[in-house]
């Protein structure tokens, strides 16, 4: 299974894993390891599923909605809303995975996102788009 | 003037939403009649308005309702799922 990440310098540490670096993308088949401008090095473990997320703004604020879950964050910047988004999101994966449920066929996919409650919120989201000038209202996304 | 959170936790209460979890937020799922989960929605607690009109517009595209739908809920006191 592989995961993507954005940003870089990146230095796989996996054993076995593969690197394809390119503009600053990595694919590894597990972990990797940024290492800064300044050289500073941290370790991030990257959950094989993750998610996508919009933000969009609102008349008072901003709008955070999880593309594969449907999940809504608000708040009135724009990392409060993603902030809250993954409250959010924590909380329905917990009614999953605590109740044992199962799902109609259009959710059914929603399990498999399950796994993310063991993984770190840092690595949620393999993309988060955030609003521009130009950006689309809220309506338009949600 | 804007709806209440109070009044969407009763619309969608009565769509058939059950509250699952309360933490910083309430989580109300509903449920086909196979149990199964069919949509989920979140609420926040008291009763504070829901100002901004378009985070509303996304609340009720979540619980499957449209606005005019949603004030029919409220006004009559009964629904039906959607």
């Amino acid at each position: 299974m592989s995961a993507t990440a954005a940003g870089g310098p990146l230095k796989l540490v996996e054993p076995g894993s593969r690197e394809l670096i390119s503009e600053g993308t990595v694919t590894t088949d597990f972990r990797y390891s940024p290492i800064s401008s300044q050289g500073d090095r941290y370790r991030l473990r990257i959950s094989p599923v993750r998610l996508s997320a919009v933000v969009s703004r609102g008349d008072e604020g901003f709008i955070a909605r999880s593309i594969e879950l449907g999940s809504l964050g608000y708040g009135e910047h724009p990392k409060e809303a993603l902030a809250d988004l993954i409250e959010a999101i924590r909380d329905y994966l917990i009614v999953l995975r605590d109740g044992d449920k199962k799902l109609v066929p259009a959710v059914a996919h929603h399990a498999r996102f399950v796994e993310l409650l063991d993984e770190p919120e840092e690595s949620w989201f393999a993309s988060v788009d955030l609003p521009g000038p130009t950006s689309p209202d809220a309506s338009d996304v949600a | 003037m804007p709806p209440t959170w109070r009044e969407y936790r009763k619309v969608i209460k009565r769509n058939g939403f059950r509250l699952e979890r309360s933490a910083k937020h309430e989580t109300w799922i509903q449920y086909d009649d196979r149990g199964r989960v069919r949509r989920q929605t979140r609420a926040s607690h008291g009763n504070a308005e829901i100002r901004d009109p378009r985070f509303f517009k996304a609340l009720l595209k979540q619980c499957g309702k449209t606005e005019e739908r949603f004030y029919s809920v409220l006004r009559k006191g009964r629904g039906s799922r959607s």
